[in-house]
């Protein structure tokens, strides 16, 4: 007895595909539907199936990570669209139905089950294809916005707004165009979760946006400092940061 | 033709002494090379030989004195060569037999070969140009067809980034599944997942090319959208519209509310295990309207990456239409959650 799992945060497809494997393979037990990844992870050790249905895009755990932990189980990860991930299917040969699932396909990769099934083929290794697809799946390091309090409100701004951050005591000034923002992370914790292509330090307490710079002059002393955008005042550009500037 | 003869003789600008050598040789070989044709027809060579090497010589003398007395431009150079060519043949001829003596014997016979290579050498002209027009111009009418067809490539292209934008592919296909998995088991509600699809869809296309919209049919399509997604997501979508009437027919521009919640339901509650509400609420604050959006999911985390594309976009289009006079503002909810508020002049 061949027995499979289904797992899609939308039920009427999950109980969709159980009917019509139950049409197309009669011998496969559904053995449970889960709505989210922590169910789908929670039947994989309860039932130990030998097929897991899995939706990529799922609350909890994606498909994907599923699957990660799937012993001794044939995945098929299911997707409305996801072109991405399509490519890496297609190049580790993983097999993967596309949502809405047509009969001539499903019945395609019943087939291909059936045959490493019977041939007692252990199941592909995924590592290679869940290395590739988590990596790009990881958010990027790097800040795409601020917390900053507002009043009793915890406004998001984002980073493009920002003109520069400014460093005072414990805290940092965050500046935009139309208002200054106090947080409570200091400037050099900042600093590595931005953006260097975005953000250069131009002095031991300034980090300016770079596409906020609209000009650099000298004065007489040799001091270098920076006009922005949508801001009056100039920021001044200490010898040790300058030859950031030497290109402009 | 004119870009031809002007890129081998460029009469139009000054004559480096490199080209003047060029000339001399070819001219000399050509000449030779007529005299022997001749003698070959009929006459003996050495008059031919003097009289093809003056009519040679003359004519080059001559479009030479034209060019530095006239100093033609590129237009007027094929007009100045006809003229000097015809008259520089002439002329040549004329001296050749005048130094041979024929003169009293003049007649115009001697100038029947000569006319007949000028025609021969303006019928070939004319035909070459006139090929050469031909070219050019079949030459711009690509160029000008091909800007059309890329320009409405790209016309095309941004038509269906904007559009792709719109009608965000996930939703698309996972509602149609939605659709065709309802329709053995629970018929009616697939038809009426199709109504509110078709309603929506009808609704985003039209919008690409409208510059404006009101209110009301913002939030008819926001309904539709929220609808749909309540019916596949089930208990973990709930949703409310609140805007009192007297705004209803605001004007506005379309599809600006819509990514906001496009982005509160995927990133905010589909990714939530227990799901959440949506809560659409339009006020009037002074001169502007203000439309909050706000959602009980999982919030902000600060590095995601994908729901940047939606706002930057809503961002970009407020600043080009209003300036500073209108804002997208987002801020944390309590106790969870996202609010997204966009500020409009009325």
């Amino acid at each position: 007895m061949i027995r499979a799992i289904i797992a899609d945060d939308e039920p009427n497809l999950a109980e969709y595909l159980a009917d019509r494997l139950a049409r197309l393979w009669p011998e496969l037990r559904i053995a449970g539907l889960a709505a989210n990844g922590l169910q789908a992870v929670e039947l994989l050790a309860k039932h130990r199936p030998t097929v897991a249905f899995l939706d990529i895009k799922m609350p909890g755990l994606s498909g994907l990570d599923v699957a990660g932990q799937a012993v001794d189980c044939h995945c098929v990860f299911v997707t409305a669209y996801d072109q991405f991930a399509v490519d890496a299917f297609e190049r580790q040969a993983v097999d993967y139905l596309l949502k809405p699932v047509a009969d001539a396909r499903l019945a395609r990769t019943i087939a291909r089950l059936k045959k490493h099934i019977a041939a007692a083929q252990s199941p592909a290794d995924l590592s290679a294809l869940l290395a590739q697809l988590q990596a790009s799946d990881t958010p990027q390091e790097k800040l795409r916005w601020i917390r900053a309090s507002v009043g009793h409100d915890v406004h998001l701004i984002p980073i493009e707004e920002i003109c520069y951050f400014q460093a005072s005591d414990k805290y940092t000034a965050v500046v935009t165009a139309d208002r200054e923002h106090l947080i409570r992370t200091a400037l050099k914790d900042l600093l590595p979760q931005l953006d260097e292509a975005d953000f250069w330090q131009i002095h031991r307490s300034t980090v300016v946006n770079v596409h906020m710079i609209t000009g650099a002059s000298r004065d007489f002393s040799g001091k270098m400092s920076l006009t922005l955008k949508s801001r009056p005042e100039k920021l001044t550009v200490s010898r040790t940061f300058a030859n950031l500037f030497r290109q402009m | 033709m004119k870009s031809d003869i002007l890129d081998i003789f460029p009469l139009h600008k000054s004559y480096p002494r490199r080209l003047v050598v060029r000339d001399i040789v070819v001219l000399a070989c050509i000449n030779q090379m007529i005299a022997a044709l001749f003698t070959l027809l009929n006459g003996t060579w050495q008059i031919n030989l003097l009289i093809s090497n003056l009519i040679g010589a003359g004519t080059y003398l001559l479009v030479h004195l034209a060019r530095v007395l006239f100093r033609p431009t590129a237009k007027q150079v094929p007009a100045m060569l006809a003229i000097t060519t015809v008259s520089g043949a002439i002329i040549g001829e004329t001296l050749a037999l005048y130094f041979l003596g024929f003169l009293h014997h003049f007649n115009w016979n001697a100038f029947r070969w000569i006319g007949l290579c000028v025609l021969i050498a303006l019928a070939s002209s004319g035909f070459f140009y006139l090929r050469m027009r031909a070219l050019a111009a079949e030459g711009a009418y690509q160029t000008e067809h091909l800007q059309k067809v890329e320009g409405r490539q790209q016309l095309l292209l941004a038509q269906l980034k904007l559009l792709q934008a719109q009608i965000e592919p996930h939703f698309l296909f996972n509602t149609l599944a939605n659709v065709q998995s309802l329709i053995a088991r629970k018929p009616h509600e697939a038809e009426h997942m199709l109504e509110h699809l078709i309603d929506y869809l009808r609704a985003a296309l039209s919008r690409t090319r409208e510059g404006e919209t009101s209110l009301e049919q913002e939030l008819d399509l926001l309904r539709h959208y929220l609808t749909i997604l309540q019916i596949r997501m089930g208990e973990r979508l709930s949703y409310s519209i609140d805007c009192p009437p007297e705004l209803l027919p605001t004007r506005m521009p379309p599809m600006l509310l819509q990514p906001l919640v496009e982005n509160a339901v995927r990133h905010g509650l589909e990714p939530s295990i227990g799901g959440g509400s949506v809560t659409v609420r339009v006020r009037q604050e002074a001169e502007q309207i203000k439309v909050s959006i706000a959602d009980t999911g999982l919030g902000m985390a600060a590095k995601t990456s994908g729901s940047g594309i939606g706002l930057d976009n809503v961002r970009a289009r407020l600043q080009t239409l209003y300036g500073r006079r209108a804002s997208l503002m987002l801020a944390e909810n309590s106790p969870q959650g996202v609010i997204a508020e966009i500020l409009l002049p009325l």
